[in-house]
């Protein structure tokens, strides 16, 4: 092992020490790490920034932008509202029909500001209607997370893997939306039989009360929403079509942000400072950090162990969900991700060699066919499992943050009894998806 | 132009032990928008302002929600705002501690930069520890046109 091997990894392992300690905020580390990378000659300044994955940071850029728009519109509030008023009041209906919201705006926008948008206005339904927001709040929480793993823009994780393997958008809409879907109904039938006795119909003075609620009185400029909502569907019928345009998802997402901006006359100053810019300098860090592990062949060698103890597909599918899921229950799934992309890369090219002299793009296209089993079972575990803890998600936090100004807040006790069991069988539903659909048939 | 001449001397008080019923009383028989807390030595401790004190009726997350347009009443939460065990709240546990002050010889237009920058509409002038007076926007108004002529 060379000194610069030994650099690269120990700044890796204390970037990640305190990544995952939390003890400085992640964003600082990554960026210091990425730094000493440089300083200590791992890599040149020009390698750094060419191990910053610019795809995968313009279409959060663009997504970001998009939503600081969308956000301000009051149509969730309209949605939750006429959602209420469906319902008739039923504690199971609002439940079902408020996950479902959840799951759906997770997997176009992204779960923190789903979380942001969707919880307030449960929190309040439900109060006004003296029900205990707790079974919704996790029910949202658990139905974030599930719909964030159905598209290539519902997660971090999702946005990383699809960015690294140009895995098209259709794709993962195909190949996780399924299993998504069938995880959320499993999830939410647990959930009703979980909290039967809270979710029981009914209350007196319900119809009063929510006939009274005015959703139209919430959409404060008509015009801004349409706009929105056309630039938002226009932006994933960009991502669907993407392949065919020739266009890569970060170029759809900053096309959808920049026309928004201009078309709803928003304020850019604003906007701008409403970005999650940590976000966004966090994953280049990691990028460079990763990157440092790459280039002093740290990730092929460790790609080779793995493949030696196990040449097995199914083995490694399997245990790359479960490994994924555990690991993104009580960690960061980013960094979990960032740093498993290239070893997979590794991994998928040990397992399948250009035996057949294809060219580079070719044999990138076929590696990644190859090994898609790989690439969803890392997906699954990724996503899902940030379900398991109250601390697994940003999104979790964010919703245990807004109970706390609730009389039963959420706090990692009484969430790890409910989202734990639930992630586990999510996993399992997950497990025999990979298996039906990837390795048995 | 000093704020001396402007200043209300005769201004009603709290102590840090004064229960959240009297204060309640206070602001509405008064309408008084400040009411200043002192210790039994007459020292400023602290102010309440009637927006913090009202605030306490509504539910903590309300701050999370931006439009209320759509809710003609709050439901179940009507009844819940008006049990609360926080009426048992005293002075102390409702003031601003270490509070904004003026001191006489400051300036009327010291004294209008420093509600605005406060977002107050009156304020304790002190002289040391010791509060003897408030001034409130409309005195520095009255001031302001008096001095214009």
């Amino acid at each position: 092992m060379t000194p610069l091997t030994v650099t690269a990894i120990a700044v890796f392992l204390l970037s990640y020490f305190f990544i995952i300690t939390e003890r400085i905020h992640r964003t600082k580390v990554a960026v210091l790490g990425a730094v000493l990378l440089v300083l200590f000659h791992v890599l040149t300044q020009a390698e750094a920034f060419r191990f910053i994955d610019f795809n995968t940071v313009g279409l959060l850029l663009g997504m970001m932008l998009l939503i600081s728009v969308i956000k301000e519109t009051g149509a969730f509030t309209y949605i939750a509202i006429r959602i209420t008023k469906m319902t008739g009041g039923s504690r199971w209906k609002i439940l079902l029909w408020f996950s479902a919201l959840t799951a759906v705006s997770s997997a176009l926008l992204d779960n923190v500001t789903t979380i942001l948008l969707i919880a307030p206005i449960t929190i309040l339904i439900a109060e006004m209607l003296s029900i205990s927001p707790f079974p919704f709040l996790i029910s949202e929480i658990l139905a974030s997370n599930i719909g964030g793993t159905a598209t290539l823009i519902g997660d971090p994780p999702n946005i990383l893997i699809g960015s690294a393997t140009e895995i098209p958008f259709v794709d993962f809409l195909i190949h996780l939306g399924p299993a998504a879907l069938i995880i959320l109904g499993v999830t939410l039938a647990v959930l009703g039989v979980l909290f039967r006795k809270d979710l029981r119909a009914g209350g007196k003075d319900y119809d009063s009360i929510i006939a009274e609620m005015d959703e139209t009185k919430v959409i404060k400029n008509r015009g801004v929403l349409r706009k929105s909502i056309l630039v938002l569907s226009l932006t994933i019928a960009g991502f669907l079509f993407h392949n065919m345009l020739g266009l890569k998802p970060a170029t759809i997402a900053l096309g959808g942000g920049g026309v928004l901006m201009v078309w709803s006359g928003a304020d850019i100053e604003k906007h701008l400072r409403e970005i999650e810019w940590t976000t966004l300098f966090f994953f280049m860090g990691l990028f460079i950090l990763v990157g440092g592990l790459e280039k002093t062949g740290v990730l092929e060698t460790l790609a080779s162990s793995i493949v030696n103890l196990s040449e097995n597909m199914p083995f490694l599918c399997l245990a790359l969900l479960w490994v994924s899921a555990l690991a993104s229950s009580f960690l960061d799934n980013i960094p979990f991700v960032a740093a498993m992309i290239p070893l997979l890369m590794r991994i998928s090219t040990t397992l399948f060699p250009n035996t057949q002299g294809l060219d580079e793009a070719a044999y990138h296209t076929y590696l990644i066919q190859q090994s898609l089993p790989l690439w969803w079972s890392l997906a699954l575990g990724a996503c899902l499992g940030g379900n398991g803890t109250i601390v697994g998600a940003s999104a979790n936090l964010v919703a245990a943050g807004f109970s706390e100004k609730t009389r039963t807040p959420l706090n990692f006790r009484n969430y790890f009894r409910y989202g734990f069991p639930l992630m586990i069988i999510s996993i399992i539903v997950a497990t025999l998806y990979i298996l039906i659909r990837y390795i048995l048939i | 132009m000093q704020i001396s001449e402007y200043i209300n001397r005769n201004f009603h008080r709290v102590y840090e032990d004064t229960p959240m019923k009297d204060i309640a009383r206070l602001f509405f028989e008064t309408e008084d928008s400040v009411i200043p807390v002192l210790d039994r030595e007459d020292n400023l401790r602290g102010i309440i302002r009637i927006d913090d004190f009202m605030h306490i009726f509504l539910p903590d997350y309300i701050d999370l929600i931006k439009n209320f347009d759509f809710v003609r009443s709050f439901g179940a939460l009507e009844k819940y705002s008006f049990t609360i065990e926080e009426l048992l709240f005293v002075a102390e546990d409702l003031m601003i501690v270490n509070p904004p002050s003026l001191e006489e010889e400051d300036s009327l237009l010291k004294g209008l930069a420093i509600l605005y920058k406060n977002g107050l509409y009156r304020i304790p002038v002190v002289s040391g520890k010791k509060l003897i007076g408030m001034i409130s926007l409309n005195d520095i108004c009255r001031g302001i046109y008096e001095n214009k002529g």
